[in-house]
């Protein structure tokens, strides 16, 4: 509800005159005041009827579950966040290779030899399939990181 | 006459070296996606998508069409021979598919799930073929407010039939609605909720939003659950076979067969329901209404073709309002959708007149796409099949990627990467707190076009919000949407009213 209201005084601000019946904020406005509405007739239930007698669904979640984060769940998000991070820094290759090692060591897949493999095939891959075939053009990196993703793009040909 | 060769030219084209690749690995794929437990098949359809970015329109939408229709089949082959459902919409056929193998009559399940998927499809693309022109040319009579309440119709669908609390279904489906509202509006180019930010005033990829929720999302709670290890059960080699049924067996099922794919390609073309729904609603018809009701559950074969007739029935059922009004009625189709407007093609009856041949193209390519999933069922599944083997970290970990360049590769952004994470942990969010994210998906492709012909229809009626009711067509639709809307709370009510009476009794489901 606070959200809808925040968003409702923001979406106020872009009102202009249009000599119409309808401007750029009704649209998003209808929607806030639906969404609050909604928000409300939840809360109202909630208070009027008690939980137990909810549908399942209603109920909302986790009442009896345990509501700490799993640690590969924190791992794995972090992992990622730091991806998107660094990506344009370290560059695509390097970046996917140890992304790509570390997500499957996190998700309980411990043969190292074979993730090692697979890393680095997969990120050889992805470089080749889609700078190459689809004509994307991937984050090179920046200094020596740039170096080795030219040094690769001129082993595997890729212009 | 004019449709049949319309549909012949669509089959010639259908040969085409591309169109016909494109046609095949979709099918592979498909069959991969369904298989693998990690990966359900709107998330293989997302993936896809930008291998799409630089083909043309015709291979394109042929790929992800025949992996929508193949992975609608796929799945069967885990949940009858291992008892893992690939996707939801597999559950049903566990009740008598894996019955059946644990009697050892394996090939036979398969057979005659082979056989449900390659008779649903076909009859509802036929259905699909002659009712899209009457479709289209009843569409051509929409004007703005039919348009607007036709959006609605299906947002409020979505929200019916999604199965989960409709609080948190409205609260999906408002936040998709804002977020189309981020940045300039399409009527009068004013920007809105960008926060200063030039990033935001381009509004935000709704691609991003469904790579994020159903990739990234979709891989960050099977990580919090605990990935699985390679399947241990093995069926052994010579387990995975299909042997498909006499054609005495198939006239004695004439019957469900038929029910099942009238509901599979009716339920198909309604916005929101789709294949999952079908194969539950389909099973429960025979549980009803089937001359083998009191065996249903205990492995016949009559709970195998119910579900995977319907299934297979909704793809060319979904395809009609998708082509036809441009509404996609469910996460695949809205990929779809997304391809076609990569592409610069906007579907809707227009497209009958402009681009015909690729209408027809796409519904020739489900009866070939039948065909290929058949051949692929019977001499290529054994192959397919070893990709169970594989962890799903590794999987997953790939999937991730897949995501990080889909999203990449449509603008070049690396915001995109960072809208694609945050909506991979709203995703995560929504399906821990049970909040539904395809009304948030849709709400995000279909808000602008909602609030462009809200906002020209108030325009044009001087304001007048009766419009949406008086005009016959708009009022008809307004009135399904209101029904929709309320027949869950009626029909909640009153089964409150009278204990519950499951469509399916439980004791059934083993």
């Amino acid at each position: 509800m606070a959200i809808a209201g925040y968003l409702y005084f923001k979406v106020s601000q872009s009102a202009v005159a249009t000599g119409g019946p309808v401007g750029p904020d009704t649209w998003p406005k209808a929607i806030l005041v639906l969404a609050f509405l909604t928000c409300l007739f939840a809360i109202a239930r909630n208070l009027i009827v008690s939980g137990a007698s909810l549908p399942a669904s209603d109920r909302g979640s986790g009442a009896t579950e345990d509501r700490r984060l799993p640690r590969p769940l924190l791992w794995g998000a972090g992992l990622t966040v730091a991806y998107v991070a660094l990506v344009s820094t370290v560059g695509f290759f390097l970046c996917s290779l140890l992304y790509l090692a570390g997500f499957m060591w996190v998700g309980g897949f411990r043969r190292s030899r074979a993730l090692a493999a697979i890393s680095v095939i997969g990120a050889l891959a992805f470089m080749f399939v889609f700078m190459k075939i689809v004509y994307v053009s991937l984050p090179l990196g920046t200094g020596p990181f740039a170096a080795l993703s030219h040094l690769l793009m001129n082993v595997m040909g890729i212009r | 006459m004019e449709v049949a060769q319309q549909l012949v030219a669509g089959l010639a084209s259908c040969f085409e070296p591309v169109s016909f690749l494109a046609l095949v690995v979709g099918l592979v794929v498909g069959m991969l996606v369904a298989v693998l437990p990690g990966l359900t098949l709107v998330m293989g359809v997302v993936l896809v998508l930008p291998f799409t970015y630089s083909m043309p329109l015709v291979p394109a939408i042929i790929m992800l069409t025949a992996m929508y229709l193949s992975g609608t089949y796929g799945g069967a082959f885990t949940a009858i021979l291992f008892r893992i459902p690939g996707e939801p919409l597999d559950v049903p056929l566990l009740w008598d598919g894996y019955q059946m193998a644990r009697k050892g009559a394996s090939a036979q399940a398969l057979g005659w799930t082979l056989f449900s998927a390659v008779f649903g499809g076909l009859v509802s693309t036929l259905a699909a073929v002659a009712m899209a022109p009457q479709f289209a040319s009843f569409a051509l009579k929409f004007d703005t407010p039919e348009y607007f309440a036709l959006i609605l119709f299906a947002l409020t669908s979505v929200i019916a039939l999604g199965g989960a609390s409709m609080v948190n279904a409205f609260i999906s489906l408002f936040l998709g609605l804002m977020i189309a509202c981020v940045g300039a509006d399409g009527v009068f180019g004013v920007e809105r909720l960008t926060f200063g930010s030039a990033i935001l005033s381009d509004g935000i990829e709704y691609l991003t939003v469904m790579v994020g929720a159903y990739g990234i999302g979709e891989v960050l709670t099977r990580l919090a659950q605990g990935f699985r290890g390679p399947t241990q059960q093995d069926p052994g080699s010579g387990a995975v076979s299909t042997k498909l049924p006499s054609l005495r067996a198939v006239w004695r099922l004439r019957a469900t067969m038929a029910r099942s794919s009238v509901i599979g390609t009716l339920l198909g073309i309604v916005p929101g329901a789709g294949a999952t729904i079908a194969s539950f609603v389909a099973y429960g018809t025979e549980a009803q209404y089937g001359k083998s009701k009191a065996k249903l559950g205990e492995g016949i074969p009559e709970g195998i073709v119910a579900p995977q007739t319907a299934t297979t029935a909704t793809v060319a059922g979904a395809m009609v309002p998708l082509l036809t009004m441009g509404i996609p009625g469910s996460g695949a189709t809205a990929v779809i959708l997304g391809a076609f407007l990569l592409h610069g093609v906007q579907p809707g009856p227009q497209v009958f007149m402009t681009n015909g041949d690729l209408v027809y193209a796409v519904f020739a390519s489900l009866l070939l796409g039948l065909i290929g999933m058949g051949l692929i069922g019977v001499f290529a599944i054994k192959l397919l099949i070893k990709v169970l083997y594989l962890p799903e970290a590794v999987t997953s970990a790939f999937v991730v990627m897949f995501c990080f360049l889909g999203a990449f590769a449509a603008r070049g952004s690396i915001t995109d990467l960072w809208m694609i994470v945050a909506f991979g942990i709203i995703g995560y969010l929504f399906e821990k707190l049970r909040f539904p994210i395809a009304p948030m998906v849709l709400g995000c492709i279909l808000g602008a076009q909602a609030e462009t012909a809200y906002v020209t229809t108030m325009l044009s009626y001087q304001g007048d919000p009766t419009v949406f009711f008086t005009r016959p067509i708009a009022g008809t639709i307004m009135a399904l949407a209101l029904i929709s809307l309320l027949s869950p709370l009626a029909l909640g009510f009153w089964r409150n009213r009278r204990t519950i009476v499951p469509v399916v009794p439980p004791t059934r489901i083993p």
